[in-house]
């Protein structure tokens, strides 16, 4: 069922009452053109927020979501993304490999020490941080290397 | 339409290096291509373990990025000039039309997390099973 909301309610929420809208003389009366109060927002992976620039020069960004210990590209549950993504980054590490940016068998020791845009499965109790850190994913790397030399 | 070529030649000295890029562009001019703009990224550490069509193993390659423009079967026509040079490591072609690659959530659609397409499928497909009542 919709929610209905008169002027009086939406008063009460902070929105503007203002006038009867025309054609409306009761401002008791259900609004038609109310936004649906119940309606999810959009939710979206850390690639699609920040709006980043894919390329299969940028090694070090498509090395983020690559283990450093075997080389190979972790599943969509590890790294959060959603599945247009995961499959547009596993598509463009096979192209950087291919076209000899990144390596298939490890991960660059120069970019171990980049930031971690989720939880490695593999690494020890050290990780688990409060809740606070770990909901946020910096992104200044992703965000700083849009060329990767 | 566009294209850009990851160019990777041996290191040997400056004008090896010199030596290598005008004959590997002049590959690229023998197969029609109109060269836009050649850009150099340096020497890097090689990180996978390429063997070079002619010569030993290289640990070090430098880097070129040429951006060009030729008929769409250039991959085709270069491949026979590139494998008997004596100075590239590795020179792959790719074309431009990557870049158009739209995100879907860009168009206003919902990003897909793996939710179920069908999430009432044993509901709705379901087989009645039991005694007949004739």
């Amino acid at each position: 069922c919709r929610l209905v909301l008169t002027a009086v309610g939406r008063g009460k929420l902070g929105l503007s009452t203002g006038a009867a809208p025309a054609g409306q003389t009761d401002p008791d009366m259900p609004l038609a053109d109310m936004p649906d109060p119940y309606k999810k927002p959009i939710k979206k992976c850390v690639l699609c927020r920040q709006d980043v620039p894919l390329d299969y020069k940028n090694a070090r960004l498509l090395s983020q979501f690559v283990s450093p210990y075997t080389g190979r590209i972790y599943g969509r549950h590890i790294t959060g993304l959603c599945q247009p993504m995961q499959e547009r980054v596993a598509e463009l590490v096979k192209k950087s490999q291919k076209f000899g940016y990144m390596s298939q068998n490890i991960k660059e020791t120069f970019f171990l020490s980049d930031p971690a845009l989720f939880r490695n499965p593999l690494s020890g109790p050290s990780v688990a941080a409060p809740a606070s850190k770990s909901s946020k994913p910096s992104t200044s790397s992703t965000e700083s290397e849009k060329d990767g030399n | 339409p566009g294209f850009e070529q990851t160019l990777i030649l041996k290191c040997a000295s400056r004008a090896d290096v010199a030596a290598g890029l005008r004959s590997n562009l002049g590959h690229l001019l023998r197969c029609g291509a109109v060269i836009r703009s050649v850009d150099n990224l340096g020497e890097r550490r090689l990180p996978l373990n390429m063997r070079a069509p002619v010569g030993d193993k290289p640990l070090i390659g430098h880097y070129f990025l040429v951006h060009f423009e030729s008929p769409p079967g250039v991959k085709d026509r270069l491949r026979p000039l590139q494998r008997l040079d004596p100075f590239m490591i590795r020179g792959h072609v790719c074309d431009k039309t990557e870049a158009d690659w739209v995100r879907p959530c860009s168009t206003g659609e919902q990003c897909k997390f793996g939710e179920k397409d069908k999430p009432n499928f044993e509901q709705a497909y379901a087989v009645k099973r039991g005694y007949r009542h004739y």
